[in-house]
């Protein structure tokens, strides 16, 4: 009878991975929404250039570091502010709908200046 | 939660037809005896005429049964076959066993969790062993219960074999066994309501005629009826014929009508068989009178009235009052034609068939009466068998010819009719 929980339990592992360091997730984040044709909301909002978005944002934040961590917004806000850009897929090639990128900006400003942008 | 899991698993066996095939085998015959049995016989009478009296020897006897029977072994099996069994089965090994397998190919898969995918909840996605060992765990969840159900049915599979031993009855033997004599009051019964207590101790009892008020032809001891064999049939019948002789008393031939003649001969020959000569005189009487009244043929010399020549001569001199044809009111008296004696009577019918020279079959709407043909008779020409006439005639009572009682009417006059 004790196996049940394990059996449980081991039946939800098997479907999820080890959590991902804050860098892996900004990183995740930024190439959604540099992915090309890139979005009209993020070149005006975050003031960035469509060849130059990524290497900008990861300047700009420091999450191309390994050490990067979570302040403002908290890695929990941050992800709760990801969930629009998953909509099309969980893929990282899938490009997110402008839709979706716009609706993330209008719900998370934190998250808009934390990419040097302008809410 | 082991009970709600124990009680999940009987559920689902339940839900497993179990098929019963009930067959029985005969075994070899284990041996061959006789069962008697005594069952409540009934009363018999042994009938011995000395005239006047009739002695009556009563006697109770029962059935001895005696049932010769053979004792057989035999098996009932009973076959349970549950035929989804072997399926549940099969699919449990390959499932779990596909299970195993998937398990040790885990460790053969990269750790690694998937980087390219990164969830809701911020975590990558599952290594390729963690896939292989979720598949492990989907096949077991298949092949565990269908392995338990697929087990506990074929568990319940199987035969009984139940030995026991059955009788087959052969033959049986019946007869009349442990005789004893009755003592009683047997009632003597006759066809007109004659009914007269007989005494009967230690299983004698004595009839005598004198006492009878009429001919009897039953014999019973309470409501139970006496039996009598073929002869004890025929002592009562010789028996009951002299009685009828004796309440009538002597009668000369001559002055009886046809059917009361023919009634009283019958009698006397009965009679005869008991009393022998003492009745050989009248009997003789009365045959020779028959004989006499058959060969004579004239219509004068057997009815009342004079001869005559034609149909309307016999209905002139006659003057019947009867009319016996289809539909007529008057067929009803033909249920009684020993009140209708000696009464002329119009027939119209169709001749039915001729059983002798002198005797015929009319039939009168559905109703059939013999009549009498005097060999010297007035009228002429053929009538066969289908054709339509009317007749003049007397009646005579009943008349009995082989098997079949009619009433008699003895023709004046016959012709075609139309």
């Amino acid at each position: 009878m004790r196996l049940f929980p394990w059996v449980l339990s081991a039946s939800l592992v098997a479907c999820v991975g080890p959590e991902a360091p804050d860098a892996a997730v900004c990183q995740d984040v930024v190439k959604r929404l540099c992915l090309g044709p890139i979005c009209q909301g993020v070149t005006s909002r975050l003031s960035v250039e469509a060849m130059t978005c990524e290497e900008t944002l990861l300047t700009r934040t420091g999450c191309g570091r390994d050490s990067f961590a979570f302040t403002q917004p908290s890695r929990v806000q941050f992800l709760d502010c990801r969930v629009p850009l998953l909509r099309q897929g969980a893929s990282q090639a899938v490009k997110p709908s402008c839709a979706d990128v716009d609706e993330l900006f209008l719900d998370c400003p934190d998250v808009v200046r934390f990419f040097g942008g302008t809410p | 939660m082991t009970r709600l899991l124990l009680c999940l698993a009987l559920a689902a066996t339940g839900c497993m037809r179990i098929e019963n095939t009930v067959r029985t085998e005969r075994g070899p015959l284990l041996r061959t005896f006789t069962r008697p049995q005594v069952m409540p016989g009934a009363l018999h009478a042994e009938l011995r005429v000395r005239w006047p009296e009739l002695d009556v020897q009563l006697t109770e006897r029962d059935v001895c049964r005696e049932t010769t029977i053979e004792e057989y072994a035999e098996e009932r099996i009973t076959e349970r076959a549950a035929p989804a069994a072997g399926p549940a089965l099969s699919t449990g090994l390959a499932t779990t066993l596909g299970a195993a397998v998937l398990f040790g190919l885990s460790f053969v898969m990269s750790p690694a969790p998937d980087t390219t995918l990164i969830d809701t909840a911020g975590r990558y996605g599952p290594s390729l062993r963690q896939q292989f060992q979720g598949y492990t765990l989907l096949s077991l969840g298949i092949g565990v219960p269908a392995l338990i159900v697929g087990g506990i049915a074929f568990l319940r599979t199987g035969e009984d074999v139940e030995q026991r031993r059955v009788e087959q009855e052969t033959s049986q033997k019946e007869a009349p066994c442990n005789p004893r004599p009755v003592t009683g009051t047997v009632q003597a019964k006759g066809p007109r309501g004659v009914s007269l207590p007989l005494p009967v101790k230690d299983g004698v009892g004595l009839v005598s005629a004198v006492t009878l008020p009429g001919p009897i032809d039953e014999l019973v001891l309470g409501d139970r009826p006496i039996e009598l064999d073929e002869s004890g049939l025929l002592t009562l019948g010789a028996f009951s014929a002299c009685v009828s002789l004796e309440v009538e008393g002597a009668r000369a031939p001559e002055s009886l009508s046809d059917g009361a003649l023919v009634s009283r001969a019958e009698r006397l020959s009965n009679c005869k068989q008991v009393r022998g000569d003492a009745v050989l005189a009248p009997l003789e009487a009365a045959e020779a009178e028959l004989k006499k009244r058959r060969e004579s043929g004239g219509p004068g010399a057997f009815a009342p009235g004079a001869s005559v020549t034609s149909f309307e001569d016999a209905v002139s001199a006659y003057g019947p009052r009867l009319v016996f044809k289809a539909g007529s009111a008057d067929l009803s008296r033909l249920d009684a034609p020993e009140q209708l004696e000696g009464q002329a009577v119009v027939m119209q019918g169709v001749v039915s068939y001729g059983l002798a020279q002198n005797i015929g079959v009319l039939e009168l709407g559905g109703r059939e009466v013999f009549v009498f043909i005097p060999q010297k008779r007035a009228w002429g020409g053929d009538f066969a068998n289908g054709s339509r006439v009317e007749a003049v005639a007397v009646m005579a009572g009943w008349q009995t010819v082989g098997e079949k009682t009619l009433p008699l009417a003895r023709l004046v006059w016959l012709r075609a009719a139309y």
